[in-house]
């Protein structure tokens, strides 16, 4: 692939390798997370690092951007062992990291949080705020960001923030780059954008070290790739020699066998009929049937209004137009707990935002959904039932987790997503509605979750399941209803739906159906 | 500035006290029972006299006595009595009063500085230090020379709370037998006197007297008392200000001694110096309202 | 993780509940690292025992109890992300209101001269009936006109001290029934206080209201999307804090035998404190009953420990707050130690 060509410094051994890990080895009390862990990262090269949660890739990179001091072992830049006390030294070093949960102050403008530690100042010491918007505008222009410096963070999508913070890296001139999964919230426009500005970094002789979960974004991107399961170098190779299917057996042991494990089911009656469905200014008129062992996908970018309608038919913000139908019978439903009693349940997009108690426990996590109308005697709760109801639903989702007491923030993200899928299995639904639910996690929960969700359809409940990820919808699916800005585009049934006509229906509204 | 004292020079003239005066008056504390007492009669007195008069709180803040004293003055009253909060910090306030041309009395607690050399500055009120003596010499008496004393001190910040104290050491310091034993704060309140002195009593030190700085700390002090079963024969206790609710637990026997600091007398003679100074009568610039010892003897005169 | 059965990667069933132990140990070993102390330096300032004292131990407890519970209402308030400024303001305004109702027909100066000699239940109910509705406000603003609580029960902070001001001029309201303070005598506002921390520790623990509470300091949102009506839940949570301290100004008026507005002075900042140094979190989702008692017990042991070693005046502020401030930074690190070994 791409020859070395960046300077090389007065070292005695020839730093072949932009960026080197040797032997590292760290430890947390009782647990073992990293060993004997190699990686080598070649000037100009984008490399994906593979892994289910927990395989020990956060702490890697956490070590790489001197946020841990590895037990053993060392890390080595242009070839020259580098000892870093802090984020600040491996960034001064030239690693920069931009982390996966955004780190951007929302009240200050764009070109303050890019500068922010480093303001041009002017002859009085004061911040010169139009050498600051200069300097944006030229990183900008460099990177084909068209923002106005001058706004607010706040203002900004996700994927704008995502790439205020890749600015931000960039800004540094750092050699290494390393992305923690920085395609999670982002649109397929948005994703091409980010690609673009990756490969002009390659081009400019920059190591970028890639962490994802997405299998396609990996072979698209990537020039090598290094797998790690259990805290375990495992393996590393060009990506042109391997395949999606051997990356996963690396990264779970063993292979698995299906990862849409998709079956026929009976499709019963109508459960839930929406028309015409609005919200002002948001979404309008929207109209679908949903029927008993069903599922129904919602595809559409960010933005579409899928959420919404979520939200919206859960009564979490109660629809402004229209009329909702449960088993042919009219209903208004305008609060949560309304929805609940109807049958509705609904799993958040936002795990963090919107679903976890993050301070709380793994039971407390569990019940809260059905203590309002059950396990209760008089004020009372009823624990006991409820240890056991929780015990059999961590066991039934295979959650991984030391105890009922461990606080949910210490489980990995699948691992907490399950938790709330248990939360809502537990109200007995009739009607499960499904906001991302695989967002974020390894690729063996996710196989779990998806045969989860199989076996619910299977036994009669109605699904409505929104997902970005296209393969996801194509492989879950019985129906797949496609939503651009606010209203609803088109319908597509199973043997019809293919990447492609997904994507017509998502970006025009002039396909309608 | 010309315009200004012009201004309140006709007001002035045009407010003499055959009309309806403003008297603003800025006051230490509202929580103060015996300032409370104190503004009662104030109000009293000028409605008698057929002037209006307006109160503000100072709430114990110095800053904020400042502040109400410039708008006082700013909205053109004829005459300002503060009730300061702090005795070593009233020049400020004098020099607005002085400034505008207005009369100023300070009411109750008197001004540390030479704010009373200034023309149309007065003070009314009591010796401060004057009450811990009287309290003192009647609780060395009654225990007969000697014994042990301790001390409940009201808020430190308060200028009372030195020169009772202070009153109260000069006296005991001329009696070789008495000890003062203990000195701890219960910042003029009756709940935190109940603490302070359940504490002192597991102490196991010996105490024979209780001197406090006011009445509501005294009643505290007999109140732990009668819950840990100790008489007020065995431990005197002695208290300042007269409240009602002080003599009436003299009058059941409890309460040995307190000082009678008339409110009613430094609040009517505040609002009179007032008056008389915007009548432009001459008012001496200190005038001293007398305390009195009141002890189960002459009890009867006070409880009208 | 395990779609085929492969031997590296066992699922954990979580049948065996791990007992960890509780927060609330590490605030203990700071109240008895402070009670030691005052222990050793008794006996070398002093040459006596500080701790062998039954009487003083009681007294401890004593004097924090009407703290106490303010800072049990405060603690679940805390909880669910707020935070209650107005507790001393009602405290003196229930006091006031309690007292006017427990006047003994004795004295001449009635507030209410019809309504002298009223059993002790009448003036109780009157006075938590006046803390419910401070509370009721408090809440009903945070909920429904969508107002900061740090805003609002500054609100009522200001207003219920000018109300306890307003209602008798200023003038206290003394000479109360004999059966009315008996509510504060000896050892009852001690049995009052922890009667309360028991039934605010289960109902905390084991009950919907507890768990709700929890949930919403946790996360609002997740709360509302779990079918939890947050608005009206924290309005009950503010009505019940409310409540509680207009308890303790029934309390703190029949021990005092009188009510007064200067009552319960920066009370609400000693029963935070309390419920801070007791590990409960401002950031709402954390905290505990027993942790907040100990929190008022710290605070009641270098009360009676300044006056025992006679810790001249003008430095015991200055090392209460010093103890506060490390007694927390104590706790957080010790805590901070156990998360990275869990």
């Amino acid at each position: 692939m791409t020859t070395n060509n960046t300077q090389r410094p007065a070292a005695d051994t020839s730093p072949r390798y932009l960026l080197e890990v040797v032997d590292a080895r760290k430890t947390f009390p009782g647990v073992v997370a990293l060993d004997n862990v190699q990686l080598r990262i070649r000037p100009g090269t984008v490399h994906a690092l593979m892994g289910e949660n927990g395989a020990g890739k956060s702490t890697l990179m956490k070590i790489i951007a001197g946020i841990y001091i590895p037990d053993q072992g060392e890390v080595r830049l242009h070839g020259r062992p580098l000892t870093l006390n802090g984020p600040l030294d491996a960034l001064e070093a030239g690693i920069a990291m931009i982390h996966q949960e955004l780190n951007l102050m929302p009240y200050m403008t764009i070109a303050e949080n890019i500068w922010i530690r480093r303001e041009p100042l002017n002859a009085f010491g004061l911040v010169d705020h139009q050498r600051m918007h200069e300097m944006t505008s030229s990183l900008f222009r460099r990177l084909g960001i068209d923002m106005d410096p001058d706004m607010e963070v706040r203002h900004l999508t996700v994927a704008g923030r995502q790439m205020i913070e890749i600015a931000k890296a960039v800004s540094y001139e750092s050699d290494v780059l390393i992305m923690d999964e920085p395609t999670s919230a982002l649109t397929d426009r948005e994703v091409e954008h980010l690609f673009r500005i990756i490969n002009d970094l390659r081009s400019q002789g920059k190591g970028i070290i890639y962490i994802t979960h997405k299998m396609d974004e990996v072979f698209e991107i990537s020039d090598d790739i290094s797998v790690f399961r259990d805290g375990q170098f495992i393996h590393s190779a060009p990506a042109s020699e391997l395949s999606s299917d051997e990356i996963i057996k690396l990264m779970v042991g063993r292979e698995v066998t299906q990862m849409f494990p998709k079956q026929e089911v009976p499709i019963g009656d109508v459960m839930l009929s929406v028309r015409n469905l609005g919200l002002e200014g948001v979404f309008e008129d929207v109209s679908f049937d949903v029927r008993g062992g069903e599922i129904l996908g919602i595809a559409g970018l960010v933005g579409s209004g899928r959420t919404n309608v979520a939200e919206t038919l859960f009564g979490v913000t109660p629809a402004t137009a229209g009329s909702i139908a449960l088993d042919g019978r009219e209903t208004v439903i305008s609060s949560p707990h309304q929805a609940m009693l109807r049958g509705l349940a609904l799993l958040t997009e936002d795990r963090k935002e919107t679903g976890l108690f993050l301070g709380l426990s793994v039971l407390e996590n569990m019940q809260m959904a059905v203590l309002r109308d059950g396990y209760t005697k008089g004020p009372f709760v009823e624990q006991h039932r409820l240890d056991h109801q929780c015990d059999e639903m961590t066991e039934l989702l295979r959650v991984k987790t030391p105890s009922l007491e461990e606080r949910i923030g210490n489980l990995s993200g699948g691992n907490q997503q399950k938790v709330l899928i248990g939360r809502w299995l537990m109200t007995k639904p009739r009607i499960l509605i499904l906001d991302e639910p695989t967002r974020g996690i390894d690729v063996g929960a996710k196989a779990e979750i998806h045969k989860l969700i199989t076996k619910l359809a299977g036994e009669g409940v109605a699904v409505i399941m929104i997902s970005s990820e296209l393969p996801e919808v194509l492989g879950m699916s019985d129906r797949i209803m496609v939503m651009h800005e606010g209203r609803v585009t088109g319908f597509l049934d199973r043997d019809e739906a293919n990447q492609v006509s997904i994507m017509e229906l998502a970006s025009s509204p002039a396909a309608s159906a | 500035m010309k315009r200004l004292l012009l201004g309140a020079a006709i007001f002035t003239t045009c407010t003499s006290s055959a009309m309806a005066a403003t008297i603003g008056a800025s006051v230490a504390w509202f929580d103060d029972n015996f300032l409370t007492t104190m503004r009662n009669a104030m109000q009293a007195e000028a409605e008698a006299q057929g002037h209006e008069i307006q109160f503000l709180d100072a709430q114990g803040d110095i800053g904020r006595q400042l502040s109400q004293t410039q708008s006082l003055a700013a909205q053109g009253v004829d005459a300002i009595i503060i009730n300061p909060v702090d005795t070593a910090a009233t020049q400020m306030m004098t020099k607005v009063a002085v400034d505008n041309g207005i009369p100023l009395v300070y009411v109750n607690r008197q001004p540390e500085g030479n704010d009373l050399d200034n023309d149309d500055v007065v003070f009314v009120g009591s010796d401060q230090k004057r009450s811990g003596t009287l309290q003192m010499e009647a609780i060395a008496e009654q225990l007969g020379g000697e014994g042990n004393v301790a001390i409940m001190l009201g808020e430190l910040s308060s200028g009372a709370t030195h020169k009772r104290t202070a009153g109260v050491k000069e006296v005991a310091a001329e009696y070789p037998d008495i000890q003062i034993v203990e000195e701890q704060p219960a910042d003029y309140q009756r709940t935190e006197a109940i603490n302070l002195m359940n504490n002192w009593v597991v102490g196991g030190q010996q105490i024979d007297a209780i001197a406090a700085n006011n009445d509501e700390m005294a009643l505290g002090a007999l109140i732990a008392m009668k819950q840990s079963g100790i008489s007020p024969d065995d431990i005197l206790v002695g208290g300042i200000d007269a409240t009602r609710d002080a003599l009436e637990a003299m009058q059941r026997g409890e309460l040995a001694v307190t000082v009678f600091q008339d409110a009613e007398g430094q609040g009517g003679g505040a609002v009179q110096a007032a008056i008389g100074m915007i009548d432009g009568e001459p008012v001496d610039d200190i005038n001293l309202v007398p305390f009195q010892l009141v002890t189960p003897e002459n009890l009867d005169d006070f409880l009208n | 993780m395990t779609t085929t059965t492969d031997k590296t990667h066992e699922v954990v069933t979580p049948k065996a509940r791990r007992k960890k132990l509780p927060t609330e140990v590490s605030i203990l070993i700071v109240l008895i690292g402070i009670a030691v102390l005052f222990e050793i330096l008794g006996w070398i300032v002093r040459g006596d025992s500080f701790l062998m004292n039954p009487q003083r131990l009681l007294i401890m407890i004593l004097q924090m109890s009407i703290i106490g519970i303010i800072a049990i209402g405060v603690t679940q308030i805390i909880i669910t992300g707020g935070i209650d400024l107005s507790s001393g303001s009602v405290l003196a305004l229930t006091a006031m209101v309690t007292a006017s109702l427990a006047q003994s027909s004795d004295y001449m100066r009635a507030v209410y001269p019809a309504l002298t000699d009223l059993p002790w239940l009448i003036p109780l109910a009157a006075g938590m009936l006046v803390g419910a509705l401070c509370g009721l406000v408090n809440g009903a603003l945070i909920s429904f006109a969508v107002i900061p609580p740090f805003i609002a029960t500054l609100g009522m902070m200001v207003s219920a001290r000018g109300l306890a001001r307003a209602y008798t001029d200023g003038q206290p309201v003394s000479m109360l029934t004999e059966q009315f303070t008996w509510i504060g005598s000896g050892a009852n506002p001690v049995i009052i206080f922890l009667a309360v921390a028991v039934l605010f520790h289960i109902a905390l623990k084991h009950t919907r209201y507890g768990k709700y509470t929890y949930a919403i300091g946790a996360n609002p949102q997740a709360a509302r999307v779990s079918g939890i009506n947050v608005r009206r839940h924290l309005v009950l949570v503010y009505t019940i804090g409310g409540l509680l301290a207009g308890l303790a100004g029934v309390v703190a008026s029949a021990r005092a035998g009188t009510g007064q507005a200067g009552m319960g002075l920066m009370y609400e900042l000693d029963a935070i404190a309390a419920a801070v140094i007791g590990g409960t979190s401002l950031a709402g989702g954390v905290g505990r009953i027993t942790g907040t008692v100990i929190g008022a017990l710290i605070l009641g042991v270098m009360l009676s420990g300044f006056t025992f070693l006679g810790v001249d005046a003008y430095y015991q502020d200055i090392v209460k707050g010093a103890i506060i401030v490390a007694a927390v930074i104590t706790d957080q690190y010790r805590q901070r130690k156990r998360n990275k070994t869990a």
